[in-house]
């Protein structure tokens, strides 16, 4: 069953992530087209489920990441760090040359990886 | 007003030619022919069509757009669409089917599948076609339905993104 409620904003994966929670298995999702949300129950879930969903999409706050999104800024953020600090070999100066060697590697592989992502 | 097939007549000697049966037989019919019956959506939408759902689901159920109904005259019709899609997370897939007079033509995983579209605009492109026969002449109603895996697929509806103002195409033909 689909329920649509009329809604100006949404974070769709953090809407989504807090449905599942607690509806479990009862949503299959959600979608967002032209203000208008529509809530994808499946059949079987109860009009207290269906209350539920509703207040959770009352209060939700397009603000709030979800745990996903917010494991995605960390990880943009650590590669905005990690791009500005590269790897310096002189650290490895004093080390044997197998060890030289396997850091001039990993310095290597750190560039190509940061042209990847330009 | 669209043209109208008339069934073609046997002709037999003796019968009296009429302007109607000319008319009938070799206007309507011809006319019949170079345009038959023909539906089509392109989307240019305020907003771009999002879905989280892991259960097929309509794109939009609202007639005239991702919801065609067409009136044929019992030949096979062509069914297309296509768009460009955009995912959030990976691995991501994103599935996608027609529903026919309310019964999927495809099934299982739908017509066509995307294993992790790209995340960047203008995202990836999708097309889908599907060749319908043994369908009975009258009213037949066709809508774009789809799924995610994971995450939130985007279907980019000439909404004015950035890179992504682009417009999906919906459309079914009878083909004769």
């Amino acid at each position: 069953m689909n329920i649509n409620i009329e809604l100006k904003s949404v974070n769709l994966e953090a809407l989504d992530a807090d449905l599942r929670a607690a509806l479990g298995a009862k949503i299959s999702g959600v979608s967002y087209q032209r203000g208008v949300l529509t809530l994808h129950l499946l059949d079987s879930a109860s009009e207290v489920e269906q209350a539920s969903a509703r207040a959770i999409v009352a209060t939700h706050d397009p603000a709030r990441l979800s745990t996903g999104q917010q494991a995605q800024v960390r990880l943009k953020q650590s590669r905005l760090e990690n791009r500005d600090n590269p790897l310096s070999l002189d650290a490895f100066n004093s080390q044997l040359p197998l060890i030289r060697a396997l850091a001039a590697k990993i310095a290597w592989l750190e560039q190509e990886i940061l042209d990847l992502r330009r | 007003m669209p043209a109208i097939w008339t069934p073609p007549i046997t002709w037999n000697p003796g019968y009296l030619v009429t302007a109607g049966d000319l008319n009938a037989q070799l206007r309507d019919n011809l006319e019949f022919l170079k345009t038959p019956p023909f539906t089509n959506f392109i989307a240019n939408e305020s907003s771009d069509y999002t879905t989280t759902s892991t259960a097929f689901v309509y794109t939009d159920n609202t007639a005239g757009k991702f919801n065609l109904t067409i009136v044929t005259y019992g030949g096979p019709i062509l069914v297309c669409f296509s768009g460009n899609i955009i995912r959030s997370t990976s691995p991501q897939r994103v599935y996608f089917d027609v529903e026919l007079d309310g019964i999927r033509l495809a099934g299982d995983d739908g017509i066509l599948g995307v294993g992790d579209p790209s995340n960047i605009s203008p995202g990836t492109p999708v097309t889908l076609l599907w060749w319908k026969t043994d369908l009975a002449a009258g009213s037949h109603t066709a809508k774009l339905i789809w799924r995610t895996t994971a995450g939130t697929a985007t279907l980019y509806a000439g909404a004015g993104t950035t890179n992504g103002d682009l417009h999906s195409q919906f459309w079914i033909k009878e083909l004769s």
